[in-house]
């Protein structure tokens, strides 16, 4: 466990056998704790926003079926992201299927705009529709490195790769996003001179 | 700095939950668990006495059985202390508590060159069978918590689980209920019942195809043939759960079980 979530109060204090109390603290105490990295790192995984909140509830329900796993772990963030990762494959399948099945009721050639209760800025907006454009496993590795600051390290333990693939991996995705945030802001300037 | 980085500065500073939102969804979070997401200490020694009853006393008089779960010690404490509790709790943990950011890798990705430039074929993580069908994913509004001897009463009326098709208890998550029967399995275990858990288990590849708790399925699977004295099983169990889940947290506990 990382010295942040010790110092945080995620550390397992060794509670006494059957501490309720303790054991709703530490749910109550990660929640509170995480949950913005949670929501956001869904949202940067491509969960649409409108699934947000459930994909936040259903990360948090895999910790309360596991709350004795995390205390294996490095940092208690990197199995977050883990947990995070599955349950936004989940909701983009499930969007996905949304959207076909919209587009066929419509007839209609786009996709249809999902609801947005939450509020994007502009550069969020560009950033997450560029994140769509690469692969799951560069995007998770950008996501952690570019957005979040992990290191290497955890970064490997979130996502269980080694080391020089995560630095491989990063070095893919920043290549990619490179080139589409080129690509966007010489559209931009055509169309804006 | 390059057009990226602006961008994922400017993105940083913007990525934040609306306001509200980890209020409401702890308040639905606890509202499914209530309705059937036994949260599983199932790994925690056993209750006690003195430990239930001073549950209890903070539950403000809710009922803690000695076979209470979890997950109603946990609403006790929680829900039923819970308006002094969330208050209390959003002051100590307010989302702007955010670790700080950590030792950066970007910098050094972009300036280390590859010590090995091609990706070895890592196995991806947890991406299987586990996820696949919309049949698992959870119900999009949560039921409303209801109180621990609503919990009960849902136990009682387990055989609702054995349907196929998620729609027969619209209210009622699927991941829900696919918890509460891994809670279940592992509830026989601990009290001595591996044949009843071993059954409880086998009824998950089918209420449960690719259902979210595969792992935890064929984690506990191993314990309970261990159990049952069937160790070539057992053995032939784990080696299955270590190659599929080679990082899993409890590859250590599914490799020593029959020991």
């Amino acid at each position: 466990m990382c010295p942040a979530d010790a110092e945080q109060g995620v550390a397992h204090p060794e509670s006494s056998p059957g501490d309720a109390a303790a054991d709703a603290q530490r749910l109550e105490t990660i929640y509170r704790r995480h949950h913005a990295f949670v929501w956001r790192s869904l949202r940067r995984l491509g969960v649409p926003d409108a699934a947000l909140d459930d994909a936040v509830q259903d990360v948090f329900l895999v910790v309360v079926r596991r709350l004795d796993a995390f205390e294996e772990r490095a940092a208690i963030t990197s199995w977050l992201f883990g947990i995070a990762l599955r349950i936004a494959r989940v909701h983009r399948r499930k969007q996905g299927r949304r959207d076909r099945l919209l587009q066929a009721v419509a007839h209609q050639g786009e996709p249809q705009p999902h609801p947005s209760p939450s509020a994007k800025s502009e550069a969020t907006q560009l950033l997450h529709r560029l994140l769509d454009e690469l692969d799951e496993d560069k995007r998770a590795v950008f996501i952690l490195a570019e957005l979040e600051r992990f290191s290497a390290p955890e970064i490997g333990a979130a996502l269980d790769l080694n080391v020089n693939t995560v630095y491989t991996r990063l070095r893919a995705a920043r290549q990619t996003m490179d080139k589409a945030v080129r690509r966007h802001r010489a559209r931009e300037r055509r169309v804006k001179p | 700095m390059s057009d990226l980085d602006e961008l994922v500065s400017a993105s940083v500073a913007d990525d934040v939950p609306p306001s509200g939102a980890q209020e409401r969804t702890w308040q639905q979070l606890t509202g499914r668990v209530a309705a059937g997401a036994p949260a599983p200490i199932d790994w925690h020694p056993p209750v006690t006495e003195g430990a239930a009853a001073t549950a209890g006393s903070a539950g403000a008089g809710a009922p803690i059985g000695s076979s209470a779960s979890w997950v109603i010690k946990v609403l006790v404490v929680v829900v039923g202390v819970g308006g002094a509790g969330a208050l209390a709790y959003g002051t100590l943990w307010g989302e702007g508590s955010e670790p700080a950011p950590k030792t950066a890798v970007a910098e050094v990705a972009s300036q280390t060159p590859p010590q090995r430039p091609d990706e070895q074929p890592v196995a991806p993580p947890e991406e299987d069978e586990e996820m696949a069908g919309e049949a698992q994913e959870p119900a999009a509004v949560p039921s409303p918590p209801p109180t621990p001897e609503g919990r009960a009463t849902t136990r009682g009326a387990r055989p609702a689980a054995k349907r196929r098709a998620p729609r027969a208890e619209p209210d009622r998550p699927v991941f829900a209920s696919e918890i509460e029967l891994v809670a279940d399995a592992q509830r026989a275990l601990k009290r001595g019942q591996p044949r009843r858990a071993l059954r409880i288990l086998d009824r998950h590849g089918t209420e449960f195809p690719g259902g979210l708790l595969t792992e935890e399925v064929m984690a506990s699977r191993v314990l309970t043939l261990c159990e049952l004295g069937r160790v070539d099983k057992a053995r032939a169990a784990a080696e299955r759960f270590v190659n599929k889940y080679p990082a899993s947290p409890q590859v250590d506990r599914v490799r020593g079980a029959c020991r």
